[in-house]
């Protein structure tokens, strides 16, 4: 006998598993970013995870951590717990050291962890995101050394397309050769003042949703002189914007 | 047994590009004749970059369901896989570079798309697959993926016809259909509902939408629509494009679906056990065996071939062994230089013959 399609229920079907994007943001709290670089870094955060929320694809799709590092390393947002409604803590700068290599590792052990359950679990995902974002230089115990080990492993796992780099530096004080051997692919790290991070979140944000729902590759991201693709908001226009 | 063929299929946008107003980018072809029944189905690439992945789609679909209608046995009968492979993927992207031409496209890349069908001839069938989305065999014993969706490192990862190496990536199966219900076809827009590519488990709403296939021929696509509309595209205002085949089988033993499984367990995955390590471990007899043949001056009587292979998959696992791979005795080569030894002996040979001959002239002048 043939079925009728009155019989059909929502439960006889599945729920499609969105794609997810992990993002983990790696972000300098030592003491040089206390007052005015921290609250706009919290405003800009805000802002990014407004634009993430607003967007029904890049809302289900972002996976998103949040490593600080300043004196110590520690993992501020864990993935997996950002909802619709969870407003995120504000982070708050100490007075300590920039242990920059140290909390680039940590970030790495957990996109690499969140990877392997995607892959366990089989959800489909997009090459995971590391985004540092630093206005000094690598201080404390073994900080070279634990930076030199961060760059050795982001270059690799970057040259095989098994992750996109964000190199941020913000401000005067950046050690920018450091920094620029963070990312093989971007020529330049991205310099900007803390004045413009809530720039630098919108352009994120955008170019997160720009992979999500308009399939833009990973390169994008790095020839970031290119022509918008996708429904982004343009992202020449965030680097004309700082050299204005 | 030979049973009557019934086709049934059904392709709709889902509301990531109706809503926006954009094309239905998957395909869909179900055609009969010369005793063949073929559905085939493509999904063309999501993405800005595959400007006309649309059409791709369709060119796919109409170049393999013409192939098959006209061409089956030669695809049945014909052993060599890689041929048979190679002759669709070139069909395919030949078509495709021709479109692309006559559209001022200029890369296939443009075009991008993943294919899928099923094809049937008395009791014979032949299935293939590029890239995502799932072939579901459906039977008194079950429902069971015929084939699991190919997926790469990412989302922008699968497999396209007309990747260039996309030969190496295409499934084909040829079996019979003794104890198949029906066959459907599925791109990933409703796979992903029905298919949990954890476990493996293929939802038993498949085998009752297969049984759509039976109603009466007008009836077919509107009770498809409904229940695919209703519970796949409006389930989601990110629905993908949704695309069903069927081949039926008719008069064969309707399975209960009701006493299917909706649970399965977790299968135990060891992540860390990949071909590199495969390779790895086979190094060593690769290297001893390679030794022997070596030292024997003469090659192995099996034609060449596992030595070859493993050669090969030497050379894959430790590049620096490239010279060695060349190594392997030669009996062509032997035999050229067993003639050139020859060659120089008649020359020296023949150079006295010619002084001599002067030297008794010279004397008797």
């Amino acid at each position: 006998m043939a079925k009728d399609s009155k019989t059909f229920e929502a439960s006889d079907f599945g729920k499609s598993t969105r794609r997810r994007l992990p993002i983990c943001f790696c972000l300098d709290v030592s003491g040089s970013m206390a007052g005015n670089p921290i609250r706009q870094l919290n405003d800009g955060l805000s802002s990014f995870f407004s634009s993430i929320r607003e967007n029904d694809e890049t809302r289900a799709s972002a996976d998103i951590c949040i490593v600080t590092f300043g004196g110590t390393v520690d993992i501020f947002l864990p993935f997996g717990k950002l909802t619709k409604d969870h407003s995120i803590p504000k982070i708050q700068a100490t007075t300590s050291l920039t242990p920059i290599g140290e909390g680039i590792l940590t970030s790495l052990e957990l996109l690499i962890a969140r990877k392997e359950g995607y892959k366990n679990l089989g959800i489909k995902y997009y090459q995971p995101w590391l985004v540092v974002i630093t206005d000094g230089a690598p201080q404390g115990n073994n900080a070279i050394e634990n930076m030199e080990k961060a760059i050795t492993a982001v270059n690799e796992l970057e040259s095989l397309d098994r992750l996109v780099v964000f190199n941020i530096g913000v401000g005067n004080n950046v050690d920018f050769t450091l920094l620029k051997r963070l990312s093989k692919k971007r020529q330049e790290p991205i310099c900007i003042d803390s004045a413009q991070f809530s720039k630098l979140f919108e352009f994120l944000g955008s170019s997160s949703s720009s992979i999500v729902s308009s399939g833009m590759k990973d390169d994008a991201l790095y020839d970031l002189s290119g022509t918008t693709k996708g429904n982004s908001v343009a992202m020449d226009e965030f680097f004309k914007y700082l050299e204005d | 047994m030979i049973h009557e063929v019934k086709l049934a299929y059904l392709s709709l946008p889902g509301r990531k590009h109706r809503d926006r107003g954009l094309p239905n980018e998957d395909a869909c072809v179900a055609i009969s004749g010369n005793g063949v029944s073929v559905i085939c189905v493509s999904d063309g690439a999501g993405g800005s970059q595959y400007t006309h992945a649309e059409i791709g789609a369709k060119s796919i679909v109409k170049t393999v369901s013409e192939l098959m209608l006209n061409h089956f046995d030669a695809f049945y009968l014909d052993v060599r896989e890689n041929v048979v492979r190679s002759i669709l993927i070139t069909a395919i992207q030949s078509e495709l570079a021709i479109l692309a031409n006559e559209n001022g496209i200029v890369s296939l890349e443009k075009l991008s798309a993943t294919m899928m069908f099923c094809a049937v001839k008395d009791s014979r069938m032949i299935c293939g697959h590029i890239g995502d989305g799932l072939i579901a065999k459906v039977s008194v014993a079950g429902i069971a993926p015929l084939t699991i969706p190919q997926n790469g490192e990412d989302s922008t990862s699968t497999f396209f016809a007309t990747f260039p190496d996309a030969q190496d990536y295409l499934r084909i199966i040829k079996t019979t259909t003794d104890d198949t219900h029906a066959i459907v076809l599925m791109t990933d827009g409703l796979s992903d509902m029905v298919y949990n590519s954890s476990n493996y488990l293929v939802r038993p709403v498949v085998a009752a939408l297969a049984e759509l296939a039976d109603l009466p021929g007008e009836e077919v696509e509107p009770q498809l629509k409904e229940a695919i509309m209703k519970h796949v595209i409006e389930a989601s205002p990110l629905s993908d494009d949704a695309t069903i085949g069927i081949v039926y089988f008719c008069d064969t033993t309707i399975p209960d679906a009701a006493k299917f499984s909706s649970e399965k367990p977790m299968p135990s995955i060891d992540f860390k056990d990949v071909m590199r390590t495969v390779q790895l471990e086979l190094l060593p007899r690769v290297k001893l065996a390679r030794s022997i043949v070596s030292q024997s001056g003469k090659p192995l009587d099996t034609g060449g071939t596992p030595t070859g292979k493993l050669a090969k998959s030497e050379e894959s696992v430790e590049s620096s062994n490239k010279d060695s791979a060349n190594s392997m005795p030669d009996t062509n080569t032997k035999t050229k230089k067993r003639w050139s030894k020859r060659l120089y002996l008649y020359c020296i040979l023949g150079l006295i013959s010619i002084i001599v001959l002067i030297a008794v002239l010279i004397s008797i002048l």
